[in-house]
């Protein structure tokens, strides 16, 4: 698609450091010229606010694992239909001029809409939960059908992915609902980001959820311990329970911050993988830092992606190593192939590389085998892009599609593949009969290990957010990218969710639920440590030496 | 909360809004896009953006909120040339991509 305009950031993606960009201050939000660069081995981003001075903040641990994830930034296709509104904003004032506007790059793979500002926890480092008197943000079941509606607009791929969130979105009594709407609305992944509190103490509750179509529950877990996990070590094994009797898959969500948690990555990966049959994945999120805080105390919890691979390394006594980790555009090269073969825009995730990596896990014989050791994934991908490049200079998709059918088994490791998986077929199905059915299976007898880092205000760069395909829909019909959402909320999430919320003496006359609409959850330890799902949950580690926590393996 | 927004389940927070478009001076583009965040930190703007290249700028007010005062308050040498009250919805329907 030709772009309408070429933001000032757009040329330099892709380029070797130290390339411009730009950024915001951390204090003012003033946005600035940036440079982010090699820093002695790591890579850092750079800018000088004139009021507030130079702020240089680490944004990859690691400038050679940077470069590699560099290698596979893909163009991404951008939007026919923008919604950039009455106000015509041009993205020349990103991120104020959101959005999705005429500058965004990539489509909405993953559309996040927030039900409810309530929670019945009181995080200490969440901020979004209101208290007695608030205003209560709770978007009617009729709003949220026209954010899917919205989103599903999209061209000319139209968003098929949807996370409803909060606060905690299952304080809803119509979450059932909501959920039926996006089906009818012709979401094909539904998926519910929730603490699973509600799911471990309402037996029934998953299987309601499952039947009226959440495809996925995105769980927070930030460890295997008392220390790590104050929010909900003792709920999940019974979380887990009852999801297992529901067949409903869990997606594990460990926030990593250095000092609290990040000794505790092997146990999470080890707790998951004895869970398997349950939890489908695990996505490492690294701290992104909410307000202002001063650069020591920024360095002393600080993670970025290199780093938690690195520590992955360690705590999987090497089993898990960086080099499994691909950045997510990677699969651009399955989306062309597969664009080239069909003639039609496909759903693709040409997000920045630096925003996330991830890889797959398997269990074979009671050893853990990473996806790149049994698939040469670097060689297939730049096969696949070699076929499609074959295929738009006017050779024969039948002739270009034989010769990957002759080819694919190169790429595959028999001695060393999980024996109950054929690859060869399921790749080639996938890739030219576009036949997904085994697709389902591969999810089932593997482990994802995702990382997404998400922005602050220290580390924002603006040419992320113009790729960012992880999108929240507003009910006044704008589409805001992540970090732009969280970075400036006063703009975007707390400013619109002011706007339409309802005040709290009107929410308590209309409230019908059971419990106080504000209720905290109480926990019971005592009783809780009796459950026998948590006496046998966090047990000895079954894939990977113990490892304690408190030696954070550094 | 400000008394103009709706406190009913389900409606929007504004039957009617001010869309102002106006021409204005500012020295740098950064100026222009730091202006724009700090118009848009205002309760009483709802949208907006300052196009740097063209100086043209429309900023989207509630109503009750004294537009010309904010502008002259934040801006040089601003010029109003449009100024007229609309139908929020009309503001949501231009938002949408699929109205």
């Amino acid at each position: 698609m030709e772009k309408k305009k070429q933001s000032v950031v757009t040329n330099s993606y892709g380029a070797d450091l130290p390339y411009a960009t730009r950024s915001v201050c951390p204090e003012c939000k003033r946005t600035l010229d940036a440079q982010v660069y090699d820093n002695n081995g790591k890579v850092n981003i750079k800018r000088t606010c004139p009021e507030h001075g130079e702020f240089d903040e680490v944004y990859w641990d690691s400038t050679s694992e940077f470069n590699r994830a560099k290698g596979f930034a893909s163009n991404a296709r951008g939007l026919l239909n923008t919604n950039v509104g009455i106000t015509e904003n041009t993205g020349t004032n990103c991120p104020y001029d959101c959005g999705l506007c005429t500058n965004h790059h990539s489509h909405t793979a993953l559309a996040n809409i927030a039900v409810t500002n309530r929670c019945d926890l009181s995080c200490w480092y969440c901020f979004f939960y209101a208290k007695e008197g608030d205003p209560i943000y709770e978007p009617t079941v009729d709003q949220i059908r026209n954010m899917l509606k919205n989103m599903k607009h999209q061209q000319p791929v139209p968003c098929n992915a949807v996370q409803f969130t909060g606060g905690e979105p299952t304080l809803r009594e119509d979450m059932i609902d909501i959920i039926k709407v996006a089906r009818e609305e012709g979401y094909q992944h539904v998926q519910l980001n929730t603490t699973g509190m509600t799911i471990a103490f309402n037996e029934g509750y998953a299987q309601a959820l499952r039947n009226a179509g959440v495809s996925t529950l995105y769980v927070s877990f930030d460890g295997t311990t008392e220390k790590t996990n104050p929010k909900n070590l003792y709920e999940m094994p019974k979380t887990i329970e009852e999801c297992r009797k529901a067949g409903l898959g869990i997606v594990l969500v460990p926030t990593l911050i250095k000092g609290i948690n990040d000794g505790d990555l092997g146990n999470i990966i080890d707790f998951a993988l004895r869970n398997v049959d349950v939890i489908r994945g695990i996505d490492f999120q690294p701290v992104s830092f909410v307000g202002r805080m001063p650069k020591s105390q920024r360095e002393a919890q600080r993670i970025t992606i290199p780093s938690a691979i690195d520590l992955i390394e360690k705590q999987t006594n090497g089993v898990i190593k960086p080099k499994d980790f691909f950045t997510i555009p990677c699969v651009s090269s399955v989306t062309n192939f597969i664009e080239t073969i069909t003639n039609s825009p496909q759903y693709s995730l040409d997000n920045h590389f630096a925003c996330g990596a991830a890889t797959y896990i398997f269990i074979e014989e009671g050893k853990v085998v990473p996806l790149p050791d049994f698939i040469d994934v670097e060689g297939l991908f730049k096969f696949l892009n070699e076929r499609a490049e074959a295929i738009k200079l006017g050779k024969s998709k039948t002739i270009e599609s034989a010769k990957l059918l002759l080819k694919i088994k190169s790429f595959i490791n028999e001695e060393k593949k999980p024996k109950a998986l054929n690859l060869a077929k399921l790749l080639f199905n996938a890739l030219v009969k576009h036949d997904y059915s085994a697709l389902g299976e591969f999810h089932k007898s593997s482990l994802f290990i995702g990382m997404m880092h998400f922005m602050d205000p220290y580390n924002y760069d603006q040419q992320r957010v113009e790729r960012c395909d992880i999108h929240y829909a507003m009910p006044d019909g704008r589409v805001i990218p992540f970090c732009a959402f969280n970075v400036v909320p006063e703009l975007y999430r707390d400013k619109v969710q002011t706007q339409y919320s309802v005040s709290w003496d009107d929410f308590k006359k209309e409230y019908k639920g059971k419990d106080s609409p504000l209720a905290k959850y109480k926990r019971d330890t005592a009783k809780l440590a009796e459950d026998e799902a948590f006496k046998s949950a966090y047990g000895e580690n079954k894939f990977f030496k113990q490892k304690e926590v408190e030696d954070k393996g550094e | 909360m400000k008394e103009w927004f709706e406190t009913k389940f389900g409606s929007a927070p504004y039957k009617e809004v001010r869309i102002v478009k106006f021409s204005f001076e500012l020295p740098t583009h950064e100026d222009t896009a730091f202006k724009q965040y700090q118009l848009l930190l205002d309760e009483g703007v709802i949208q907006g953006h300052l196009e740097f290249a063209t100086k043209k700028g429309i900023l989207i007010f509630e109503t009750k909120t004294d537009a010309k005062a904010i502008l002259e308050k934040e801006l040089t040498l601003v010029t109003i040339y449009s100024n007229e009250v609309i139908a929020y919805e009309k503001v949501m329907e231009s938002n949408n991509m699929f109205v």
